[in-house]
């Protein structure tokens, strides 16, 4: 106990020094330049990133010829937070540094250390780097578009192409898109960088039903219609490679989807039939953004040449999400119900259906100049998890199939710019194994998550 | 700027003070040992520590079609039916069957061409599960796994310890007998000092009727015929042979070595015994007497003597197992028909009762007693109990409510 406590005032101890070095180098940036705040803020899917700078100067900022993208141009994102609302596009057109103003850097940084125990056994205090994102978008001209971002997770272990695609924009209304994407199941799989949201672990069911991040390669279409000033309906539509048999055969813990993903999905197609996904989306007043969306595909090898060499098993996701804001108070949940077709043999071992939401209260308590800071806010946020990862009951005692977890977030979220936050949380989860044995899980985390 | 620091204090006090508030009420708390099975036996050196982590980690570890599971199997991993070194949940039951003379082994067809005498009812993808097949009189057995805590202690009683326990023709007349069950050692058997051969068999003491000589052995034929994971001492993976040959299971055997199977033995042997709750309580004391006085500890006797053991921990101690670690005919209502070396299909081996009070922890709050877990509370599984163990269920059932409350405090402390 002693020493538990030891480590605790530690981790104040190293809180505070986080915190005195924050402002002590934000208060040196101050005296060095008394740099003007020039990030843009990220907008909403209605409206397009700007920087501050560009807005007062009016548009467009260079334009040099038709193969120079104007910010009018840029796309029209289809979520917000999604590949085109993102702040680093704000950028375009305001610089040569690249030989031109058709290309686009940026990328964000995620760090962060935590303490955590269950069931009072601790493996000690931890720093991890979480991601590392580079973005890149180009454009060549009004019709050809492409982005692609790069991601090196847990430092070096982890570099992937998360996305590399090509729009075809013909009319805002069709845009065909091909490469590899971010299959559209849920909010959170389209738009999960991680400076876009004040709690530092993803949601349970954005990443253990709907897979995030999940990319994939395919092709489809995608666009948005405008039914009346201030509404929109926008849509994606995509036939992918698909989640593969991974989902059973890689598992140790019951049906886990997200181990269906390989980098072998941009290869080939395991199975010769696409899985199809898309998403429906509405926004309108108060911010309000919802999405109806779903995957359907066959994730195992069922077939051999002209022969069948065994059943096909369908895995179907479908998501509802929504966001809305009143005043400071800004509301975001995402529910998903999954349905796995499980091998005869394995069954009750597997899950046939999962289910999951969560909700993600922000209260924007504070925001306003601090310093030399000209936007800086303050955001406390309260999150609900809670997963079913086997929805079921046992055959023998006909007692439900545990495998869930209840999962409670309260964050302090500190933003010195709208696409920066500092944020600090605590955690509690009550995880049941299948059996219905429960084991509790708590600690702090925090960490700092930034675009640039 | 004023203003700024005041916030900016503000904000620090709260991420702060969350941090030290999370310290005492909000941190999860350690279970209470006797709660809880697992954990190595005291005495242990750094060296057999390491081992025993060694253990710990391969006794968890799940396969998959990668790592060798299958191609047919009952479960993926020890822990899987061994919950927290605890008892098996029913749905992790195993079954064995096969038809003929229970009475007699010599005489019964454990049914090998049909993929006998254990079913593997699970199978990896793309492969077929075996069913059990259609055949009048087919004699099943279900068993759960048992507690696996203290077995080191088990194996190192001698065995001329437990056959003093041993009265196969009821001379004292009590209407308890106690059987040895000789069985016929396997072929990468390793006799120590100690083990004595009766017609080239040997005294078994592990499994539900005294199968398992060894440990050692337990251990690699669960690996087998529960997983599907072959080793150095069983390399034929197993098929369904209403498949018609073997296929699959692509993972090069052995799935694990020798050294992998030797350190979950010797998890297993160095898992410290149950802790009892509330052993001086005097309800507890007196269903302690209750429990004697009723005939119960005539099987589940409380207390053998260790011998020698290269393992210092295990070496000549007292172990409170609660059995006597022979066969006994536990009447109809138990028979599963199912012979096994000389365990007839209305024999068992007596269960140790040790740990019969914390299953329930690690069942998600709801004990299965039994070998079956078809008994959901402790009056249940006495009320099975018949055949040599009949006197001391009647004897139970005439006690008055409060002996009755006491004598299964008792058993709720073991």
């Amino acid at each position: 106990m002693r020493q538990q406590k030891l480590v605790f005032v530690r981790i104040s101890l190293c809180s505070l020094w986080a915190w005195l070095c924050f402002l002590g180098s934000a208060w040196g940036q101050e005296a060095k330049g008394k740099a003007p705040d020039t990030r843009p803020v990220a907008s909403g899917p209605t409206s397009r990133p700007v920087s501050k700078k560009a807005t007062k100067q009016g548009l467009p900022l260079r334009y040099e010829g038709n193969f120079v993208e104007k910010p009018k141009d840029l796309p029209v994102p289809t979520v917000r937070g999604g590949i085109y609302d993102r702040p680093y596009l704000g950028r375009l057109g305001t610089s040569d540094a690249l030989g031109g103003t058709s290309v686009a850097l940026g990328g964000y940084a995620e760090f962060l250390g935590r303490y955590f125990l269950q069931e009072g056994l601790s493996d000690g205090f931890s720093f991890e780097a979480r991601r590392f994102n580079l973005f890149f978008f180009s454009s060549l001209g009004r019709f050809v578009r492409l982005t692609a971002e790069l991601e090196f997770e847990h430092g070096t272990s982890e570099i992937a192409l998360e996305t590399a695609l090509v729009d075809l924009r013909f009319h805002r209304a069709f845009v065909l898109r091909g490469g590899i994407l971010l299959p559209p199941i849920g909010r959170f799989n389209i738009s999960h960088d991680s400076p876009r949201y004040d709690v530092v672990d993803r949601p349970l069911v954005s990443t253990l039903i709907i897979p995030s991040t999940y990319s994939d390669v395919g092709f489809g279409a995608t666009g948005s219609f405008y039914p009346a000033l201030g509404h929109k309906l926008y849509y994606e539509i995509y036939a992918v490679n698909g989640l593969r048999s991974g989902i059973i055969n890689d598992s140790t813990e019951g049906t886990r989807i997200a181990l269906g993903k390989s980098s072998a999905i941009f290869e080939a197609n395991e199975n010769g039939a696409p899985a199809v996904t898309g998403r429906l989306a509405y926004s309108g007043p108060l911010g309000i953004e919802v999405g109806l969306s779903g995957y359907a595909g066959i994730f195992n090898r069922f077939r051999d040449g002209a022969e069948d060499i065994d059943r096909a098993l369908w895995l179907k996701i479908f998501a509802l999400d929504m966001e809305i804001s009143l005043g400071p108070v800004t509301i975001r949940s995402e529910a998903a119900l999954a349905m796995i077709d499980i091998p005869d043999g394995l069954k009750e071992l597997f899950a046939e259906m999962q289910w999951g939401i969560y909700t993600d209260v922000i209260w924007e308590f504070w925001k306003g100049r601090l310093g030399f800071l000209r936007q800086a806010a303050l955001r406390l946020v309260g999150r609900v998890d809670y997963v079913d990862l086997h929805v079921g009951s046992f055959a023998s005692t006909q007692q439900s199939i545990g495998d869930e977890t209840l999962r409670l977030t309260a964050a302090l979220s500190f933003r010195p710019y709208s696409g920066t936050s500092l944020r600090i949380e605590y955690q509690h989860s009550w995880i049941t194994d299948r059996l219905g044995n429960m084991a509790r899980r708590a600690g702090i985390q925090f960490g700092v998550a930034t675009y640039f | 700027m004023k203003k700024s620091v005041i916030c900016f204090c503000v904000f620090l006090l709260l991420g702060s003070s969350l941090i030290l508030a999370s310290c005492g009420v909000f941190f999860t708390e350690e279970p209470a040992l006797e709660t809880v099975l697992d954990g190595p036996i005291d005495g242990l050196s750094q060296a057999q520590l390491q081992t025993f982590k060694v253990g710990d980690e391969e006794f968890g570890r799940v396969f998959t079609p990668a790592t060798g599971l299958g191609p047919i199997f009952v479960e993926a991993s020890c822990a899987a039916c061994h919950t927290a070194d605890g008892k098996g949940h029913p749905s992790t039951n195993l079954t064995r069957f096969g038809v003929g003379d229970p009475s007699d082994a010599a005489r019964f067809d454990y049914l090998l061409h049909l993929g006998g005498p254990q079913l593997q009812h699970r199978s990896v993808m793309g492969y077929e599960a075996e069913k059990l097949p259609d055949i009048h009189g087919l004699a099943r057995s279900v068993r759960s796994a048992p507690i696996v805590t203290g077995l080191g202690l088990i194996e190192a009683i001698p065995e001329s310890e437990i056959l003093r326990y041993a009265d196969p023709d009821d001379a004292d007349g009590d209407g308890i007998s106690g059987r040895p069950n000789y069985v016929k050692p396997p072929a990468f058997f390793e006799p120590v000092i100690g083990h004595t051969s009766v017609e080239g068999k040997i005294f078994g003491r592990f499994g539900r009727k005294a199968t398992a000589i060894n440990l050692l052995q337990q251990v690699a034929e669960a690996y087998l015929n529960d997983m599907g994971i072959t080793s150095d001492f069983l390399m034929q993976d197993l098929y369904n042979p209403l498949v018609g040959g073997p296929s699959g299971d692509n993972a090069p055997d052995p799935e694990v070595p020798a050294a992998t199977v030797r350190a979950v033995t010797f998890y297993m042997q160095t898992l410290r015994p149950p802790s009892r709750r509330d052993a001086d309580d005097p309800t507890v004391k007196q269903g302690e007497a209750l429990f004697a006085q009723s005939g119960c500890a005539k099987c589940h006797v409380p207390s053998m003597k260790t011998g020698k053991s290269p393992i210092a921990a295990l070496h000549e101690k007292t172990v409170f197992l609660y059995s006597d670690l022979l066969l006994h005919d536990m009447g109809p209502k138990l028979a599963d028909h199912f012979p096994e070396g000389s365990a007839t299909g209305n024999e068992w081996r007596t269960t140790p009762l040790w740990g019969l009070g914390v299953i329930g922890n690690l069942l998600g709050g709801q004990p299965f007693y039994m070998h079956d877990g078809r008994a959901k509370t402790l009056e249940e599984a006495i009320d099975l109990h018949g055949g040599e163990a009949q006197k001391s269920r009647d004897h139970f059932f005439a006690l008055k409510d409060n002996e009755k409350a006491a004598l299964l405090a008792f058993l709720r402390s073991l």
